[in-house]
């Protein structure tokens, strides 16, 4: 004990001395330049450096699959519905809308006025477009697709009234028509530029594109036009803000460098040791904001042996001090996580907190009963086979996902378990995940509705049997289907409770942390909000001067 | 001399196709199916049949391999899985970001290198020498990504002299080059600092000496025409290097360029393209590699002569 908590302290030093030499020279005579207006003023041209990289094809709302993607097209679509923080659903490009009482129809009145940024009408006949475009296999959507569930048609009432129908109720329905996986795409640009559209897209939304360089810029400008926000932003009419440059910047370094050096204006998932400092900066603006999502967890494979023991499971589960793991990566910026959904997730269940611990013992004795003893080396084994976790990865340390990996193979290590980091290409990762061929890999997955939980827990989601968890167990499936076929509110989360529960309690997901999405700024930069999966909006956005 | 040319070139020439063959045989063997990557997360068998078919992945392998050898010599380097672009217009995109990267990291490693080289083969065991070797050793071993990260810091953040990210003007050119220009500069500088320390005792320069030339002039007008000759070797491998693998440094600066295409193509397993960039960075390596050839034949005569016989 008392060796890891000097360890543990060295380790925050070390990591707190680094921090500290970045930043030390840093010009702290300069006074804060002296604000005037306190009210937003139109004009300004922002650069902001996001982390990750946009490529070819991921301006396409209803193709990109990743975070980084949709906090760039969060700008240039609109969605029917807007979503509060709070989950009140409110209009957007819909006036208002009907759900029929079996649950499997939407009927929604359009805004009238509404067009895309190329001049194309924003009608009924463009949601039909958009919606079958989604579920056309051809499109490879993959989180959108998914968002739409058991879409089957729309029907055009008139020229802004649609019907939107599903086989089945599907109540996450209007939450996911929020986010921007679900926004519209203009119909004529889809025709005229074919296969070359994401390089060209066209949207309803505050902000267009200028120019896009796949891998490192996209320039978006105001669009002029823009009379349609939802009630819940703060103006009406235009954005503010004339061009925002966005920069990818994956490497953290630079990224933070930038920002500190002002040479750009916001730059988001600031790192921890980073954020400690900037936060007491009167130089900069912090925004932090807990994703709604599936937390990064750790999924060991249950259909492979010998991880279809439930004890060794627990075993490797006790063996794992996360609390501790969290401290020293994040350093207090993050907290532990408990269940397979975040805590401000709808239907998230508060009973699996603490429903397990860090108990080196309890591993051991585990162990020992499942007929495990240690070798030479200290790591246990059986029948000859040391246990050995092989870990999956192909993001390397996105989120310092691979400094916690690296603090968790040390916690295994003296526990006597084997955990080695394997790092694969996007190609041989997706094979040998979907073939099973792992001992544990992890992922998080964003969204703002539970039903999420399909897409990682249940056979009857859209990865069928080669889901991360692979528990598939019939009656994990059906919680979750009964949690998305119903409006009751009651039920579903009572549907959801009894998954996370279950999922803990078979050790199906360790979950690891609870990822604050943080966006710095200058503090000149003000009025950025998020949208309800946690995506940085620019409309009330506006540079003070 | 002719004659040496063209024996040149098609060996060249060869080197060329075989490293295409190993560049295609190679993608093709490694793990992951190409049609199941571009058809996403939830993709259907049904759906990867109709995108192998699409992509003409499920013809035998050895008819892809004629295929896409007859698109390249018709100069057809085929369309990118992602994207349904041209894959020739995806690296023309990225090229010249790259080309302007290798070319002014080339001339900063060969002014230091060449510049420190002599100097430190000139006083050499002085404190100047030690210091070079010391300071080579520490370029020729240092990451570039960190020197990169160490670079921005001091002349970006602390500074504010230069900007630290994107490509175009060429403030933001300066940082980058000198980057992977120190780092090339270490080889260049031992390379040219053994040869002038080996010629300063060959037969040819004591005769210059004992006609009491300068030693200025011997080692500036003599010695080091004949020292050039290992340094350009050493140069065509480093401008080589660079266009193919300023990988690390485009990250870092968050530029554009050949590098990032790369790795962007490689995680998406989108053949053509890698197929493409990797093609192009043979042959610019090859090409690269027979000026070098040809550039011996005109700093030294001797060789310009055993040619002409």
């Amino acid at each position: 004990m008392g060796e890891t908590m000097k360890k543990k302290r060295l380790l925050i030093a070390i990591i707190l001395l680094l921090a500290a030499l970045l930043t030390a020279c840093a010009d702290e005579t300069e006074s804060s330049t002296t604000l005037s207006n306190k009210n937003p003023i139109s004009g300004g041209e922002i650069t902001w450096a996001l982390a990750g990289t946009v490529t070819e094809d991921n301006l396409d709302a209803h193709k990109s699959g990743n975070a980084q993607n949709g906090r760039v097209t969060r700008s240039i679509y609109d969605s029917l519905v807007h979503e509060t923080k709070d989950g009140e659903i409110e209009p957007w490009l819909a006036e208002s809308w009907k759900i029929s009482e079996d649950g499997k129809t939407y009927t929604f009145h359009l805004k009238e006025n509404v067009s895309f940024t190329d001049g194309t009408p924003f009608d009924a006949e463009a949601v039909k477009f958009n919606f079958d475009r989604i579920k056309d296999p051809a499109t490879n959507g993959t989180n959108s697709m998914n968002e739409l569930g058991p879409y089957e048609s729309s029907d055009v009432l008139d020229k802004y009234t649609v019907k939107v129908n599903f086989s089945k109720p599907f109540a996450p329905f209007l939450s996911n028509a929020a986010k921007s996986d679900l926004g519209f795409v203009s119909p004529a640009a889809v025709e005229k530029f074919g296969e070359a559209y994401p390089q060209n897209p066209v949207g309803t939304g505050p902000f267009k594109v200028k120019s896009f360089t796949p891998g490192t810029q996209v320039v978006l400008v105001k669009n002029e036009d823009y009379d349609w926000a939802p009630d819940g932003w703060g103006h009406e009419g235009e954005a503010y803000l004339d061009k925002i440059t966005v920069q990818f910047v994956p490497e953290e370094a630079t990224r933070l460098g930038v920002l500190q050096s002002k040479q750009v204006h916001a730059a988001d998932i600031v790192p921890p040791q980073n954020l400690v400092l900037l936060r007491t900066d009167p130089q900069f603006n912090i925004l932090e904001t807990e994703l709604r999502q599936i937390n990064y967890s750790m999924y060991l494979n249950p259909q492979k042996e010998p991880w279809d023991d439930l004890d060794v499971r627990k075993a490797v589960r006790a063996a794992l001090n996360i609390e501790s793991a969290v401290e020293i990566v994040y350093l207090g910026t993050s907290e532990q996580a408990w269940s397979p959904v975040t805590t401000n997730m709808n239907g998230y269940a508060a009973s699996v907190e603490n429903s397990w611990e860090y108990n080196p013992q309890l591993s051991a004795h585990l162990l020992e009963d499942a007929g495990y003893k240690k070798n030479a080396d200290g790591i246990w084994a059986k029948n000859g086979k040391s246990l050995t976790i092989d870990f999956l990865d192909t993001q390397g340390n996105r989120e310092k996902r691979i400094d916690l990996a690296t603090v968790f193979q040390n916690q295994l290590k003296e526990a006597g378990i084997q955990l080695n980091i394997v790092s694969l290409s996007a190609g041989e990762y997706l094979e040998r995940r979907l073939a099973g061929d792992y001992d544990m890999i992890a992922a998080s997955q964003f969204s703002g509705d539970p039903d999420v939980m399909r897409m990682i827990f249940s056979t009857k989601g859209p990865n069928g049997e080669e889901n991360l968890a692979r528990a598939n167990k019939p009656e994990l499936d059906e919680w979750l289907e009964r949690g998305y076929s119903t409006n009751d509110e009651k039920v579903r989360n009572e549907n959801y409770g009894k998954a996370q529960e279950y999922i803990i309690e078979n050790a199906y997901s360790i979950p690891t942390y609870l990822f604050q999405y943080s966006f710095a700024t200058v503090a000149e930069l003000k009025g950025i909000e998020f949208d309800s999966p946690g995506f940085p909006v620019f409309y009330d956005a506006w540079l003070q001067q | 001399m002719g004659r040496y040319i063209l024996n040149r070139v098609g060996i060249s020439s060869l080197v060329v196709l075989g490293s295409m063959t190993l560049i295609f045989f190679l993608l093709h063997i490694l793990p992951g199916d190409s049609a199941r990557l571009i058809g996403g997360d939830n993709v259907s068998d049904e759906r990867v049949a109709e995108l192998q078919t699409q992509f003409g992945l499920d013809r035998p392998l050895f008819e892809q391999y004629l295929s896409y050898i007859t698109g390249v010599l018709t100069g057809n380097l085929g369309t990118s899985f992602i994207d349904n672009q041209p894959v020739l217009s995806k690296i023309m995109l990225h090229f010249p970001a790259t080309l302007t990267l290798t070319l002014f990291s080339t001339l900063i490693a060969i002014v230091i290198g060449v510049g420190l080289g002599i100097l430190s083969a000139v006083y050499q065991k002085s404190w100047f020498d030690y210091m070079v070797r010391f300071v080579n050793l520490f370029s020729i071993s240092m990451p570039s990504f960190w020197l990169g990260i160490l670079l921005i810091l001091v002349f970006s953040i602390q500074l504010r002299l230069l900007p630290a990210l994107g490509s175009g003007t060429w403030q933001q050119l300066i940082l980058p080059s000198i980057c992977l220009g120190v780092i090339g500069s270490g080889l260049l500088a031992r390379m040219v600092r053994n040869s002038v320390l080996e010629l300063k005792n060959e037969h040819f320069v004591l005769a210059l000496r004992a006609k009491g030339l300068r030693e200025r002039s011997i080692i500036y007008k003599h010695v080091l025409r004949n020292a050039l000759i290992p340094a350009i070797t050493v140069i065509g491998i480093l401008i080589g290097e660079l266009l193919a693998g300023s990988v690390v440094t485009e990250t870092v600066f968050s530029r554009q360029g050949i590098g990032r295409l790369i790795v962007d193509s490689i995680n998406q397993k989108d053949i053509p393209t890698i197929q493409g960039t990797l093609l192009i960075a043979a042959v610019l390596y090859i090409l690269v590699n027979l000026l070098v050839d040809f550039s011996y034949a005109y700093i030294d005569p001797r060789i310009r002569k055993s040619l002409v016989k």
